[in-house]
């Protein structure tokens, strides 16, 4: 009888939530993303961005390697002396600025996705040990990422460049080496609350083994904010590549990457702006999609965020 | 020997602790040598009856939820037994532990964070299922739906996440979990503290019909002596990581013998105005003292209106002074 | 004929959120008599913390009194500016919350934070202030008070900070103290302590009290008057005596059942089924319908008023509509 009484206030109580709740994740990740517009905004940009990494070669008018010493710094289009045969403009070579941004998509963001997928990934086993293990585990990775953040990590980035010649591969090993102890201080922090959780505790006192305590108490309960710090993590890692190619230690020609054109684009600020100025809204606006993306990703991967029908998620 | 081990040896027990400690090192040197050490649990002595519910009563602590994570070895013992069905758990392997887990649950104080936020109702009952490996697929489906309605729950919520319930409904959730394994012994830490009034009866009585219906033994730790007192068969009240009184609930109300239990039953407020100024009040002066530089005589010395000099010099033992009634106190009351 | 110090009329706070409004408090009226102990009674949500805290305007946005008023000594506190209510606030009326050691500031020894205190309300100097604070440190019994003046929060156990709280509120001699669940936090010991100790305080000070509590032991012990709260609103209001003796509301009368007894060996426990319900939820009708063993069709569709039935008694239920009775 209570049983029935509770059940029916229960059913009362969350008729609207209960709405939402029986809908498939995808489904409800969809509504909340078109509740947050913000989050819409990054998703389509996002999207947009990655079509043009994958489709660059089609995507991009000219050859993006290609001098033109008839055509060298020509204005966009739309200014005195401009063509519509190079949109955005042409550099001190003569070769096309929008092509290059569509060709230099791929690089920055093979680099910003990969290295964070590498630091995250060494962060997320290493910062999960050691908070979960505790004591003199705990102990001896604890001094690795502390003396690992006593080297500055630009001039490690500097040295193994010098060292090696920078490609793709060594950029996205150099960087993920570098970061990879912020998201293990990080989870680790996160999993030493967690630990501290009657639910944690709960499962113990089942006789769950401790791997697998790991796997479906812990990791599912850091995964949202792991999720979030990686999406920002992407963007300051683009920004990072831009300096470093910036510095001339990232790609190299012939490969095009956005930070490479903002140095070649450098010394023609105050002539011919659009070198330099194209490029770097590429950063912003991706960079911006990024972080969008990453908060409502939050959002997603929180069960107690709701879908409600006035908009704008809880 | 331990007061418990003079007694005759039944079978009947399920569960016997003796001497157990649990001590926290709070502060060490730079070279790693204990400076400091939280008598948490100190020298404790219980036995439980197959059947009956033990209440351990007490202040914030006095080590009550310590010895209810030791006995589970949820935090692990400094010195002591803990004999359940005649095996010493403290003395079992990692691996036996576990096993033995089955038979010991534990329901947890804060409806809250004991269910992992990221789980639906389903899957949190089945996890000690799935654990132990007793039933998938559509037996388990079954037996999940059961218990879920054996707390009072509708099955029909059985996929939703805990946020989406209310205190009582998650205590009735983190019930599930604790009988779904069939457990011979569940410590019940603080369940009802954190619920409200209307909902505290509710869980109680939830708890007393599944022991008679399980024929479940509980150890229920609470702070709140009226509701240990209306769930609990025996009370051991603690103090200062010590038992200083331990006996039916018969016995403990109206042959109280120790004057800090004395005192712990006459603080609670009665809900009755009429009793307002009618009631003899025993009330206990002073915060709790220091529980790092614990006093060398009795530890309620400081806060005891009777006491002595030989109070303060000689730490009284848990004594049985008359059947099933055990004080540890040099002058107790009449 | 009584005076009344405080008397709240049809106050209705609002929390206007993204999911919509949430009446946590709605048409809430009660009134507090100089030297009066009055006890607000009620669950989890029941609107009881908001109805205190929009006595002294301290409902933070997206809170809003939205309708009411708040009569103390006749002058209407809801259309005070935040100058003037400053001046009540902790003078004239001061509060004391659940946990001492988050309304309590840190970095400031307590003595400090009390003679700040006096000091914004009272004209005195600083060694007033201090002479003040200690002899309020002692008279909330705080062993060697000069001494403790210097002491910082941390390092005080839970009783001691509320002993502080207490001290710091009574410092300016308030007409009222509203005690928002003084004693939750502590151990049962002492609250007894504090509970004693803020009896003899009152009738020295003879201040009015307001207690907020879940805890029907603190309210038989301490006040005169209840107010029972249950989804914001008012459901009964009664002499303490009278209450116990004879709850009206089967709200009331559940919440009696269903409270553990510390003085009674064998009983049986009875329960309300149900839940509390949330105040962004709310059943229509009645509010309490759902839950209420004599739930009759009207309950669920119109909601009853709270009418008096004498006594100083009133009751918000359809069973006790019919009775010639006067509205509040």
């Amino acid at each position: 009888m209570q049983a029935n009484a509770e059940s029916k206030s229960e059913l009362n109580i969350n008729d609207k939530i209960a709405k939402s709740k029986n809908q498939s994740t995808t489904i409800r990740g969809l509504k909340l993303l078109l509740q947050s517009k913000t989050g819409t905004i990054g998703f389509i940009i996002v999207i947009c961005v990655v079509l043009v990494a994958i489709f660059a070669g089609v995507l991009a008018p000219h050859d993006p390697a290609l001098n033109n010493l008839t055509a060298t710094l020509k204005p966009p289009a739309w200014l005195d002396g401009g063509s519509w045969n190079y949109v955005l403009g042409t550099d001190n070579l003569g070769r096309d600025v929008l092509s290059r941004i569509i060709v230099g998509t791929r690089v920055s963001l093979l680099v910003g996705v990969f290295s964070v997928v590498l630091a995250g990934l060494i962060g997320l086993i290493i910062g999960i040990v050691a908070g979960y293990y505790g004591g003199i585990v705990d102990n001896i990775l604890m001094r690795l990422v502390d003396s690992f953040l006593a080297i500055p990590s630009i001039l490690f980035i500097l040295v193994v460049l010098a060292v090696f010649e920078p490609s793709l591969l060594v950029l996205i090993i150099v960087i993920g080496l570098t970061n990879w102890v912020t998201y293990a201080r990080i989870v680790r922090g996160e999993v030493l609350s967690i630990k501290e959780r009657e639910y944690v505790k709960a499962s113990k006192s089942i006789g769950t083994k401790s791997s697998e305590i790991m796997l479906v108490h812990v990791l599912p309960n850091i995964v949202s904010s792991f999720i979030v710090i990686s999406a920002l993590s992407v963007a300051t890692t683009i920004i990072l590549e831009a300096s470093l190619s910036f510095l001339g230690l990232g790609i190299q020609p012939p490969d095009v990457s956005w930070g490479a054109m903002l140095t070649d684009g450098r010394n023609y600020l105050a002539t011919n702006w659009w070198l330099a100025t194209f490029p770097g809204l590429a950063i912003t606006i991706t960079v911006l999609g990024i972080i969008f993306l990453g908060d409502w990703l939050r959002d997603v991967l929180d069960p107690k965020t709701q879908v409600n029908q006035k908009g704008g998620a809880k | 020997m331990s007061v418990v081990e003079v007694k005759e040896k039944t079978n009947n027990y399920l569960l016997q602790i003796e001497g157990l400690k649990k001590h926290f090192p709070v502060s060490t040197t730079i070279f790693g040598k204990t400076k400091q050490t939280l008598k948490a649990v100190d020298g404790i002595d219980l036995y439980l009856k197959k059947g009956e519910t033990l209440g351990i009563v007490g202040e914030s602590g006095c080590g009550k939820s310590t010895t209810g994570n030791t006995i589970l070895r949820l935090i692990e013992p400094t010195e002591g037994k803990i004999i359940f069905e005649g095996e010493d758990l403290v003395k079992l392997s990692k691996k036996k532990m576990q096993e033995i887990r089955k038979d010991i649950q534990m329901i947890f104080q804060d409806p809250f964070s004991s269910l992992n936020p990221r789980m639906k109702v389903f899957d949190i009952i089945a996890e000690p299922l799935r654990t132990h490996g007793v039933a998938k697929g559509k037996g388990l489906e079954d037996m999940v739906y059961e218990l879920i309605e054996t707390v009072g729950l509708d099955r029909s919520l059985a996929k939703r996440f805990p946020h989406e319930f209310s205190g009582g409904q998650r205590q009735r959730i983190g019930i599930a979990r604790a009988i779904a394994l069939k457990p011979k012994l569940i410590i019940c830490d603080e369940p009802v503290s954190a619920l409200d009034v209307s909902i505290q009866a509710q869980i109680l009585n939830l708890l007393l019909d599944l022991q008679r219906k399980f024929d479940l033994t509980f150890i229920f730790i609470g702070h709140g002596i009226p509701a240990v007192k209306y769930i609990s068969d025996r009370i051991a009240v603690m103090y200062m990581g010590e038992v200083v009184e331990m006996t039916t609930k018969e016995k403990l109300f109206s042959e109280t013998k120790h004057p800090y239990t004395k005192g712990l039953i006459s603080a609670v407020p009665i809900p009755d105005p009429k009793l307002r100024d009618k009631t003899e009040r025993v009330i206990i002066e002073n915060d709790i003292p220091d529980q790092l530089n614990l006093p060398e005589g009795c530890r309620f010395y400081s806060r005891c209106p009777f006491g002595t000099e030989r109070c303060k010099v000689e730490k009284p033992k848990l004594n049985e002074i008359s059947n099933e009634h055990y004080v540890a106190c040099h002058y107790p009351l009449n | 004929m009584v005076e009344k110090l405080l008397e709240v009329k049809n106050l209705y706070t609002h929390f206007f959120t993204e999911q919509g409004v949430i009446p946590s408090v709605n048409g809430v009226s009660f009134s507090v008599n100089k030297g009066e102990i009055v006890g607000i009674v009620g669950e989890s949500g029941c609107g009881k913390s908001v109805t205190s805290l929009s006595i002294l305007q301290l409902i933070d946005k997206p809170g809003k009194i939205v309708n009411g008023e708040v009569l103390f000594n006749g002058e209407d506190l809801i259309k005070l500016n935040e100058k003037q209510i400053k001046k009540i606030r902790g003078n004239r009326i001061s509060m004391i919350f659940q946990e001492p050691l988050t309304s309590l500031n840190p970095v400031f020894t307590v003595g400090n934070q009390i003679s700040e205190a006096i000091r914004i309300h009272q004209k005195v100097n600083k060694q007033q202030a201090k002479d003040k604070a200690i002899e309020m440190l002692r008279k909330v019994g705080i062993p060697n008070p000069e001494k403790q003046y210097y002491s910082f929060p941390h390092l005080l156990s839970g009783g001691m900070r509320q002993r502080v709280m207490i001290a710091m509120a009574l410092s300016c001699n308030p007409e009222l103290l509203i005690a928002d669940e003084p004693t939750t936090a502590l151990d049962v010991t002492i609250q007894a302590q504090i509970l004693s100790l803020m009896k003899n305080l009152i009738e020295e000070l003879q201040t009015s009290i307001i207690i907020i509590t879940h805890d029907l032991g603190v309210v038989a012990e301490m006040v005169d008057r209840v107010v029972v709260m249950y989804g914001g609103e008012i459901v009964e209001q009664a002499s303490v005596y009278d209450l116990f003796e004879n709850p009206r509301h089967p709200y009331t009368q559940g919440l009696l059942k269903s409270t553990p007894k510390v003085h009674e060996l064998e009983y049986e426990l009875e329960s309300i089924d149900g839940n509390v319900p949330s105040p962004d939820n709310m059943p229509t009708g009645c509010k309490f319908h759902p839950r209420c063993p004599f739930a009759m069709d009207k309950c669920k569709e119109e909601d009853p008023s709270l009418l008096s039935v004498g006594n100083d008694s009133a009751i918000k239920c359809w069973l006790y509509q019919d009775r010639k009775v006067v509205q509040v």
